[in-house]
Order: structure tokens, then sequence, then C-alpha cells
């Protein structure tokens, strides 16, 4: 029989837009991110294979952009557990994010459920968010989730 | 755009296995990592009285970091241009130094008037198979030779 779990948070949340930003995409960024995952298609570390491949420059890896998530989340001031972990993440790449753009973060709470295994019940904080390059075209939708546990 | 196709729809099958690919990620990786991320050392990721601050035994590969990983072994099979949807659960921490086997499961092949989609399940795990760090799905969209 399930328990009933007790946990408050901020609902007022919900249907609000938080914009974050600008993010921008420089070389360095890139560099740098391909060289600490090891990443070596050249289309993510040559701006000539890029270009040569039809883009205007060299282009990001496509879950770079998860990079400009982290610290511009609000809090939802969740009454529930001491612990937290990264739960997981998705990335939807929607066009290519390449260098010299410059992207905005509009992100919103999506959901706040539990559950419950055998290590005890958990709170899942799942947050969306849609990324915008300079020229208004949306470039991925990022959702994150943040396990709090008991 | 006009990369050159890796791979076509009709190279891939159903219950298809891809590698494990075996990457390790250093310490000097992480340390490059958190500060691209705005998290300097040290914290919990590259530190290891940071980390058993916060009750970890040792410090630990972020997630969108193992996520990267995941990415590139994606891409580098199938083409940078590839990559519709990542979906990634983050079931242990991973660590440093060690290495990672990352794993794809052909688990679906569809064609429809969008293009031409594969669905695989991936895993990453260390030593013990059975209990992976990571389990998620992928869609590739990927050309088709006719």
């Amino acid at each position: 029989m399930p328990t009933q779990i007790d946990y408050e948070y901020d609902h007022s949340l919900y249907g609000v837009e938080h914009e974050s930003g600008p993010f921008h995409v420089s070389r360095e960024i890139i560099d740098t991110y391909t060289r600490s995952v090891g990443e070596d298609n050249p289309i993510y570390t040559d701006p000539e294979t890029a270009k040569a491949a039809g883009y205007g420059d060299q282009v990001a890896p496509p879950t770079l952009c998860a990079l400009f998530e982290r610290g511009e989340l609000p809090d939802i001031k969740l009454q529930f557990g001491r612990r937290q972990f990264h739960g997981g993440q998705r990335v939807e790449p929607r066009a290519p994010i390449i260098v010299g753009d410059t992207l905005t973060a509009s992100s919103h709470l999506k959901d706040v459920y539990t559950k419950t295994g055998r290590s005890g019940t958990m709170v899942h904080v799942v947050w969306e968010t849609t990324f915008r390059n300079q020229a208004g075209v949306v470039v991925a939708d990022v959702q994150r989730s943040q396990v709090v546990r008991e | 755009m006009t990369e050159p196709a890796k791979l076509y729809f009709e190279d891939v099958e159903l219950g298809d296995e891809i590698g494990p690919a075996i990457i390790s990620v250093s310490d000097e990786q992480v340390v490059d990592f958190c500060s691209l991320w705005g998290n300097p050392a040290p914290n919990r990721f590259t530190d290891q009285e940071q980390a058993e601050k916060v009750g970890l035994a040792e410090p630990i590969v972020p997630g969108i970091m193992s996520m990267a990983l995941v990415s590139r072994v994606l891409t580098d099979w199938a083409g940078a241009e590839t990559l519709a949807d990542l979906d990634l659960v983050f079931r242990g921490t991973i660590p440093h130094n060690q290495p990672l086997h990352i794993g794809l499961l052909i688990s679906d092949t569809e064609q429809d008037e969008s293009g031409n989609h594969v669905q695989c399940d991936i895993t990453m795990t260390g030593p013990v198979p059975d209990r992976p760090y990571i389990i998620g799905t992928a869609q590739l969209n990927l050309p088709s030779r006719s």
C-alpha cells in the first residue's frame, strides 16, 4: 500500500517563465568543452571542417547548452529531505549552435512528483528550459531532474 | 548541412548492439569542465575532502559531463548532425580515472514523412555490468540511401 508523503513547495512557480542569459558561445568555450570531454569530431573542433560542411563556423556539441542551466533556476522552497542529487537530464537539439551565437534561456517548472523505492521516498523536481539563439531560433530543449531524498 | 553521412538508416537493424565504447575521465578533464561550468575547483567533483563533506566516497564526474560523453559516443557512431533526443537517468556516482563502458542497443527503427528514426537504449557501466551508472534512451535521425 503506497504511503502518502507530505512535501510542500512553492506552487506559484508553475506557469511562470524565468528568463536567463545572454550566454555568449565563444570559440574558447567550445574548445574547452570538447577538450574536457575528449570530443574530436572535426565539426566540433575545426572551423574549416565545419565551414566545408555548410556551417557558418565551428559547431558546439549538442549537449553544450546544458552548461548554461546551472544556477539560473529559482528555489522552489521544497520542504522535504536534505540530500539532493542530479537525477536525470534530457537534451533535444533543435538547431546547430555555432561559435559567436548568443543564447537566451526560458525555464519553467514542469513537474514535481515522488517515487518510492528500496532506499525510501524521493521527490523529483523537473525544470524545462528552451534555449534560443540571437535570431530567436530554438536551438535546444533541455529538461533537468533534481532529486531530493528523505 | 552537408557533413558526409557516417551511417545510413539501412545500416541499422533492430537489436543491433554498438560498443561498448570504453572511456575514462581524468582528474584534469573534470577540473577543466567544472571551470567552464562556473563551478571552479575545489568542489565535490574535483576534491576528496569536499566530496566526503557531502557523503561521497570520492570525487565524481558531473552528470552533464557524463551526458557529453554519451553524446560523443552517439555522434562518433552516427554523425554530428544525427542526435535528436538524449534522455538519461543518473543511477550511480561516476568515478574519475576508471573505465566507463558505454553501450547502445537499437530498440526501434521507423521511417515516416518526418524522417528516418532510430531509437536506442543506452547504458553506462563500470566494473559491475548489472549496476549501471546511467541508463537512458536516444533518438537519432539518419539519412537514407534511397
